[in-house]
Formats: structure tokens, C-alpha cells, sequence
């Protein structure tokens, strides 16, 4: 019995360390002993979005998450397993996804996505946060309605369903939030003709799960590691390209570079978040027509553009006129 | 009424400094300012810049010229007419001023859902590996 | 004074000092672009305010102004700086609005302007560009001046906006428009006047209001 009475005291331990773990805050406290997070949650929005607002860098889970993309006239869709254990994230991917293998390990500090075939780590800044950020922003802003009403179990738990919508009445996205967790087990964005632009659903969750110490760790041996920043460099070096990036110091840190084919023109796209804003700049040797991008944008998008050496520059993003103006001016603009 | 063009000088700078007429001053002065959009000054930044290309053009043709006019000409004409300038072939129709405000609305879309999650372009180019066709149009050549 | 106090857009104006403005010239001369760029981050939305009331509609009115940057932007080399950038600004924009108006052969006066069409929302957040001494106006009023610079006639019009909303001093109205600055004052009067008219209405309520 004595093995097992030592098993059971040290599950107990575990046990007992994980439970201490998830009531202390991992954040700072304010001087009002609340918690601070990186987003304000605003006062006047219904419970169950305030719960999920407060819950987020707290809440512990694992599931099974469906993800849909509108991309063009096609349709993505892709299945992520999921851990969370408040700000830290595991995601991995079933043995029928064309992603089998791949690891994304997140923390407040960076986000690590393993990538077999090719050994190799990308470090990137982390993006939980922005998308939360994003969420809080948009509820705070004047004139965006938010109602709460009952919604039906997903993933066999009982949801309150949160519906966002502009001044006009148009909806912008609805959230389904688990009644005492505060876990957003669905949510489903809409573009301004209302149809669905990307959603996401859990379709089975646990919120009791087992967490292992090294869930949140991604090291792997002989592996090389490369930054968004280094991806772009090598970019710029392969197409000719001129190296024209976000300088340091600004808020907006590069999540992604990548080359693009877009309307058969050979196009460099960065895309930057930070402060819960999104901001992506497009390089093509190309001329671009300002005024058509412009009645193009949807309401709260600016875009600014300028051309340099041959090449044009569009800037886009959520961000008020004069700063993306700015934004533009500091790359050359 | 005062409406005389012949107004004295004197008179006239009084009564351009009268309660009344300084009171209408402060009104106009007091109209909102007026704004200009980002679009605008994308645009004007787009005629600057061809302005500039132009100019620079016309430049080197003067440099040119006076040694070998003829030569010139038909340089000039070859740039203009022959040698498609590098970077300024014209969008078509829209489409990729669409297209790519298009990605930006539907790549934020994306990021809004998948939180730490992939990225719609990284799920593509799994996708891409494993052979399945994507629509040529939205073909993406990946972070390289 | 104080008037009606209702929302009102935050002005947005920009100033360039003596030096710095003669440094942006001398970059300008040599065609640099960045240094362009903030003489018309400085400028343009004085220019297009002024524009803005000499043309029937704000599109036209923002394309004209792109014309006025352009034009500035292709003669840099003979701006001599006799005057300053902003009074040659107003000069390039005056000019082409009289040369439009000949073109679509009609006086601006004859012109019906609609009303700039502006469905913003009014911005309403604290902001460190709040000039308390400006004089806030409520809606109602704001248009009826507005209509009442619409219904005089374009010279009347011109020295008013450049006068009395752009500080321009008489001398450089009077190079502006070229006319001597008699005439320059004296237009003033008429189109003051004029406006004290259109809105005597409002400006008796008001009177009668501060008196209770």
C-alpha cells in the first residue's frame, strides 16, 4: 500500500499546486487588488461577455475546435486540438489534417510553431491576446450594439449567445459563452452583406483537464529557429523587393510575411497586430489605383498608399486615418 | 447701405472694426475646419509620384538631346511607346485593388477566430502540399 | 463671447514656423518628396477649406485641391518666396477655381452649391487641439453661414474665406486676387454685410437670449 498511499499524496500535491496555479492571477494586480489585463473590459456590455472578457487569461481547458474561413469563393476548414491553461496554449492537429505535426505552443511572452518536415521553430510574437483585444475594442466602441440572449448547448454545455451589431443594426459576429466558465465555446464573424466570414466551434471540451508541465514547452533537437523578421528578410532577398518593414518601436509587431498571388500580381504581404489593431502592408511592382481602394474599404478600414522606386505601397488597416497616415509617412510614404 | 465702393478710407476701416462686422468675423472664423481623406492624399501621393517619374524623364532627355537629337527621339519613343516601364502596368478593371482589400478583410476575418491558432495562409499551404487545387486567382505562394 | 456651443470638429490645423517652412522650401527646390509631403500635410486642408466654398461640390472641390499640390509641386522652382508658401498656395487655388468657372462657362456666382455632405459622426472625445477660444456653433447656424457665403458672389466670397477664416493680411489678398487693398477692404465690408443679413434672424435670437 505504500507506493500507492505516495502516488496518491503526490497526485494530491499536483493536484492541490494546479488548483493554487489557476485561482492566482498570472498577471499583475491592479491597486484595487483586479486583475489587469492587456484589454479593457468595458462596463457597460451584458455578463456573460464580461465573464469571458475577465475569464480569458485565466480559464483552463481542452477541446476540439473547428475552424471556417471564407477565402475568396471557397471555404477553409481545418480541425485544431486544443490545451489552455489561462495565458498558455497547446494546439495540435489530428492525424487527418494536412497539419498533422505541426506544434503551436503560446505564452505571454511568444508564440512557437513547430514545423516537422522542415525542422523547424518559428518564434513569432504571441496572438491570443490581439484577437481578445480586438474583441474588447470593438465592444467598446459607440454605437455597436451587444445582446445577450440564451443560447443552445454546444459541445454539451449550456451557452449564453452574445450578438454584436453595428449602429445600423447589421450583426458583426455573435459569441457563444459557457454560463459559469466563461469560455467561448463558438463564435461566428459576418462581413457588412452578412454572410459568414469565419467561425469557429468547439465541438467537445473539457474544463477540468490534466495539464503536464511540459504541455506548454516546445523544444525540439538540431531544430532551426526563425523569426517572422528573418522569413521577410528572405523574402526580400529571393523576389527583389525593397526592405521596407515596420520600424522598431512602433506597437505593431510583424506576425506574418509571405508572398502572395493576388488578381495574378506577384504580391509581399506583412501583417502586424498590436493594441488589438491589424495592419497589413502590400508591396507589388505594380500601380494600384487609391481612390478605387478607398471606396473599396469597408467602414473603420483606412488604406493609404504611395509608390517608391518603382514599386507601390498599400497600407491597411483598422487603425484612425491619422495614425495609418503617420504609419505610412515613417515607411517612406 | 453702405454699399459704396467709394467708401473713405478712414470710415471704411471703422466700420470694418465695428462690433457688428467683427461679430461676423468671429463667425466665420468659427466654422468648422475642413478634412481631406487618407484616400485623397493616397491619391495625390500616386499623381506626385507619376509627376516625379515625368519629370525625371524629361531630364534625362534634356541631358541627352543636345548631343544626339535624333538619338533621343527615338529613345524617348521606345520608352514611351516600345519598353513598358517597369511597375507601372495598369491594374485591371479593380480587381486588384480589390483583391486586396479583399485578403485584408478576410485574413483579419481569419486571425479574429484562430487567436493563436494557424493562419489562413498556413492552412493553404498545407492544403497546397497535399495537392488539392485552389482557385488560381487566390493562389498563394507562401512565406518561402 | 460665447455663442451657441454644440458639437463641433476639432481643428486640425497645422503651423509651420518661419525657419521650418524655409527649410521645407529649400528641400522642395531640390524636388524632394518627403519635404512636399509636409508642406501639404501643413497646407491641405486650409486650401481645400477655402476651395470647398468656391466650388459647387466637394468632390470637385478635393480634386482641385489635388490640382493646387500638383501645380505647386511642378513650379516649386519658380516660387520665389517673395510671398509666403501658404499665400502662393492660395494664389494657385484661386486661380484655378476662376479658371474653372470659365471653363464650364458660367459665373461661380450663377453656380447653385449644395451643401457639403458630411454624415460623419461628430467626434465628441476630449482632445489636446481644442482651442477654447473658438467660438463652437451649433448646427443650424454653421449651415445658415454657410449658406450665406454660397449666395454671395465669388470675389465677395474669396476675400471673406481668406480674410476672415485664414488670417491672410489685406496686402497678400490683394496679391492673391490682384486688386489694389481698397478694393480688397471694401469687398470685405460688402460681404460681411451681406452675411449679417442671412443671418440677422439668428443673431437678434441670440442677442435677445444673452439679454434674459
Amino acid at each position: 500500500m505504500k507506493p500507492l498511499g505516495f502516488a496518491l499524496s503526490i497526485l494530491l500535491l499536483l493536484g492541490a499546486t494546479a488548483a493554487d496555479a489557476q485561482a492566482r492571477p498570472r498577471r499583475l494586480l491592479d491597486g484595487k487588488g483586479k486583475q489587469k489585463h492587456n484589454w479593457v473590459v468595458p462596463a457597460q456590455i451584458p455578463p456573460a461577455l464580461k465573464l469571458a472578457l475577465n475569464a480569458f487569461d485565466r480559464i483552463r481547458y481542452s477541446g476540439t475546435r473547428v475552424i471556417q474561413v471564407k477565402s475568396g469563393t471557397n471555404r477553409q476548414q481545418h480541425t485544431e486540438l486544443v490545451l489552455t491553461n489561462g495565458p498558455e496554449t497547446r494546439i495540435e492537429f489530428p492525424p487527418e489534417s494536412p497539419l498533422h505535426g505541426q506544434i503551436i505552443v503560446e505564452n505571454p511572452t511568444e508564440r512557437r510553431q513547430y514545423f516537422p518536415a522542415r525542422n523547424e521553430i518559428q518564434v513569432g510574437p504571441p496572438q491570443r491576446d490581439q484577437a481578445i483585444q480586438r474583441l474588447a475594442t470593438i465592444v467598446a466602441r459607440r454605437g455597436v450594439n451587444v445582446d445577450e440572449t440564451p443560447g443552445g448547448p454546444v459541445a454539451g454545455m449550456q451557452t449564453e449567445v452574445v450578438s454584436i451589431s453595428d449602429k445600423k443594426g447589421n450583426l458583426l459576429q455573435k459569441l457563444w459563452i459557457e454560463n459559469k466558465s466563461g469560455m467561448i465555446l463558438k463564435r461566428e464573424l459576418y462581413d457588412r452583406l452578412g454572410t459568414l466570414q469565419a467561425s469557429f466551434e468547439f465541438t467537445q471540451a473539457n474544463l477540468n483537464p490534466i495539464i503536464h508541465p511540459t504541455d506548454f514547452k516546445l523544444e525540439r533537437k538540431g531544430v532551426r529557429t526563425i523569426t517572422p523578421d528573418d522569413i521577410l528578410t528572405r523574402i526580400i532577398r529571393k523576389e527583389g523587393f525593397q526592405d521596407v518593414r515596420f520600424p522598431a518601436g512602433t506597437p505593431y509587431k510583424l506576425e506574418l510575411a509571405r508572398m502572395q498571388k493576388l488578381a495574378s500580381q506577384r504580391v509581399l504581404v506583412q501583417q502586424y497586430a498590436g493594441n488589438g489593431h491589424r495592419i497589413s502592408l502590400y508591396q507589388l511592382n505594380t500601380t494600384v489605383d487609391p481612390s478605387r481602394l478607398g471606396k473599396i474599404a469597408p467602414a473603420g478600414v483606412q488604406v493609404y498608399t504611395w509608390s517608391a522606386g518603382g514599386a507601390s505601397f498599400v497600407l491597411v488597416g483598422d487603425l484612425p486615418e491619422a495614425e495609418l497616415k503617420d504609419l505610412g509617412h515613417r515607411l517612406g510614404g | 447701405m453702405r454699399n459704396d465702393f467709394e467708401m473713405k478710407r478712414e470710415i471704411l476701416e471703422e466700420e470694418l472694426n465695428s462690433p457688428e462686422q467683427l461679430h461676423v468675423r468671429e463667425l466665420v472664423r468659427a466654422l468648422p475646419d475642413e478634412t481631406l481623406s487618407l484616400t485623397w492624399r493616397s491619391g495625390l501621393n500616386a499623381r506626385l509620384q507619376s509627376e516625379m517619374v515625368r519629370r525625371r524623364k524629361l531630364n534625362l532627355f534634356g541631358w541627352v538631346w543636345k548631343p544626339a537629337v535624333g538619338l533621343a527621339l527615338a529613345g524617348a519613343l521606345a520608352v514611351a511607346f516600345i519598353i513598358p516601364p517597369k511597375g507601372s502596368a495598369p491594374a485591371r478593371g479593380g480587381e486588384l485593388e480589390k483583391a486586396l482589400v479583399t485578403h485584408y478583410v478576410e485574413s483579419t476575418a481569419s486571425w479574429e477566430v484562430a487567436g493563436d491558432g494557424v493562419s489562413m495562409g498556413e492552412v493553404k499551404d498545407a492544403v497546397n502540399q497535399h495537392t488539392i487545387s485552389v482557385d488560381p486567382e487566390q493562389e498563394d505562394v507562401g512565406a518561402l | 463671447m460665447e455663442l451657441c456651443i454644440g458639437a463641433t470638429r476639432l481643428a486640425s490645423r497645422e503651423h509651420l514656423d518661419h525657419a521650418a517652412e524655409a527649410a521645407l522650401i529649400d528641400r522642395c527646390r531640390r524636388q524632394d518628396m518627403d519635404a512636399f509631403g509636409k508642406l501639404v500635410d501643413a497646407y491641405q486642408n486650409r486650401v481645400f477649406g477655402f476651395v470647398r466654398r468656391m466650388v459647387p461640390n466637394v468632390e470637385e472641390a478635393s480634386d482641385v485641391t489635388q490640382e493646387v499640390f500638383i501645380r505647386a509641386f511642378q513650379s516649386f522652382g519658380r516660387f520665389d518666396a517673395r510671398s509666403s508658401v501658404r499665400t502662393w498656395l492660395f494664389r494657385i487655388a484661386y486661380n484655378l477655381c476662376i479658371d474653372r468657372a470659365r471653363k464650364v462657362d458660367r459665373s461661380i456666382t450663377e453656380v447653385g452649391m449644395s451643401l457639403a455632405q458630411d454624415t460623419e459622426e461628430q467626434i465628441d472625445v476630449a482632445d489636446n487641439r481644442w482651442q477654447p477660444e473658438k467660438v463652437a456653433l451649433d448646427l443650424e447656424l454653421q449651415e445658415a453661414i454657410e449658406e450665406g457665403i454660397r449666395t454671395m458672389s465669388e470675389k465677395l466670397r474669396t476675400v471673406l474665406i481668406l480674410h476672415d477664416r485664414e488670417d491672410t493680411p489685406y496686402e497678400e489678398i490683394a496679391r492673391i486676387v490682384g486688386t489694389p487693398i481698397g478694393t480688397v477692404k471694401s469687398r470685405l465690408f460688402l460681404a460681411r454685410a451681406h452675411l449679417q443679413n442671412v443671418l440677422k434672424n439668428y443673431l437678434h435670437s441670440e442677442v435677445t437670449s444673452n439679454e434674459k
